[in-house]
């Protein structure tokens, strides 16, 4: 899976990096900075998870055919 | 004050339609005096707009629903933060950078996000623990506390003088000028408030100029914009919007938590059962325990969702009923440690999302994980119903807890 981040809508709420570890990263000002990452192998559930914790609803999964995954 | 405000005949602007008019005042309203986000919630999303217009303190919009405040929040163009456009909020010195609009925000913001940042603040998650530890231990053999006095005007205010450089000395002082702002309805008293906090802080801002600390102060002092110093009158705004920040709001969510926990012995007995779950937990219980009211202005007459809005028009956004908001989350006034997800805006959104978030979110975990350790079992003293308060920023006022106290 694909992460799509989109960076002018990140608020720095930092759930992402607190709620899905392994797949989200934070900027020295605690923003995500995991936007064109892909999803490290097995870890598809924690990214959702953490995409569904976000306030701001900026991170957005896309699957290999590029469709985007609920 | 208040009172003789409330009995001035209510005035409708011309533009706002009798159907988006509801009598509430957030500041006085008899539902913000017990279980404010239950009974606030009832009030409003039962029976008022979505938007609505009131009367009350000179007349303003407020939006009580999640979706719609989000996205106006995102619209800085139309609903600014800028007290231009807002003169209920036309202070001096003007609070930032709440009270700046990008891309003057995001400079602003910028000076302070690396300390407030989840990276630093984690760091300061060993103080923060032994602290909490030190003033359980001084209360636990009591077997009873006053939690507001003693714990939670203690421990977040103690972490926030720690990390500003302000002595511990100065607490009680600092924390009557913070209830003063956040608790006052008129104008004048809330000016009063920042004058006082802004005179404390042009003292302090003088020593670390000649004597440069590790400390927030110090760098508030020492802060650049890119192409130039900051003007006296932003350091100060910078510092009053801080000091409000972390002397009053991090103890009313903390109190609003942990009197929710004396209530409900049951749900407190599966965080102490599974201090694991403490983490997961505390979203849900923040969801519930939202305090703060960020406001806007309208920057020109517009319409949005069909409703008009004329330049200066003032709104008021209460974060505290968007964890309950029926149309966000199933049973919204049940707290339940299995939701998956406990979506909320304690901490507000868009680009003014609450810098002291993480800080807020290490002191109430590592909190929790501590008095689970010490108290087994706690209550509300007589089982008494928690007295609370509106305002900027809501909070329980008292709250007396007892518990078995171990031989």
């Amino acid at each position: 899976m694909k992460i799509k981040v989109d960076r002018k809508v990140c608020a720095g709420h930092a759930l992402c990096a607190a709620k899905a570890p392994d797949v989200y990263t934070l900027d020295d000002d605690g923003y995500c900075n995991s936007d064109g990452q892909t999803v490290p192998a097995g870890k598809d559930e924690q990214a959702r998870f953490g995409a569904a914790y976000c306030p701001e609803r900026a991170i957005t999964l896309f699957d290999e055919s590029g469709k985007e995954v609920r | 004050m208040a009172a003789v405000a409330s009995a001035i005949p209510p005035s409708i602007p011309a533009h706002v339609p009798k159907s988006l008019v509801f009598d509430f005042d957030h500041f006085t309203a008899p539902e913000t005096k017990s279980e404010p986000h239950r009974r606030v919630s009832q009030l409003l999303h039962k029976n008022a707009p979505d938007v609505f217009y009131t009367p009350r303190n000179g007349g303003y919009w407020i939006v009580t629903r999640a979706e719609v405040a989000v996205d106006m929040l995102r619209q800085v163009e139309s609903f600014s933060s800028s007290p231009q456009f807002n003169h209920f909020k036309a202070f001096n010195p003007p609070m930032l950078p709440v009270q700046a609009d990008p891309p003057e925000h995001t400079e602003y913001r910028r000076i302070l996000n690396p300390k407030f940042a989840p990276g630093p603040v984690g760091k300061l998650e060993v103080y923060v623990r032994q602290l909490a530890r030190t003033i359980i231990d001084d209360v636990y053999p009591r077997g009873r506390c006053d939690f507001i006095e003693e714990v939670a005007e203690r421990f977040p205010v103690t972490i926030f003088l720690k990390i500003a450089g302000a002595p511990l000395s100065d607490r009680a002082r600092l924390v009557s000028i913070a209830v003063k702002y956040t608790r006052s309805p008129t104008f004048e008293e809330r000016q009063e408030a920042i004058s006082d906090m802004a005179a404390y802080l042009r003292e302090k801002f003088r020593e670390r100029a000649n004597a440069p600390k590790d400390d927030l102060l110090t760098q508030i002092v020492q802060a650049r914009i890119p192409d130039r110093e900051l003007t006296e009158t932003e350091k100060e705004g910078l510092g009053v919007l801080l000091f409000f920040g972390g002397l009053d709001t991090v103890k009313s969510v903390l109190s609003f938590v942990v009197s929710y926990l004396a209530q409900h012995p049951e749900d407190y007995k599966q965080l102490v059962d599974n201090p694991a779950l403490i983490k997961s937990a505390m979203e849900e219980l923040m969801r519930v325990s939202g305090v703060s009211t960020p406001e806007r202005g309208v920057t020109h007459d517009l319409e949005y969702r069909g409703i008009s809005f004329k330049k200066g028009d003032r709104i008021v956004f209460l974060t505290q009923l968007w964890g309950v908001d029926d149309q966000q989350i199933p049973n919204p006034y049940q707290v339940d440690f299995s939701r998956e997800v406990s979506q909320h805006y304690s901490f507000g959104a868009g680009p003014h999302r609450c810098i002291g978030s993480h800080l807020a979110r290490l002191e109430v975990r590592v909190f929790l994980e501590e008095w689970t350790k010490t108290v087994k079992q706690f209550s509300v003293e007589n089982h008494v119903p928690v007295k609370t308060a509106g305002g900027v920023v809501w909070t329980p006022v008292v709250l007396p807890l007892t518990w078995p106290v171990a031989n």
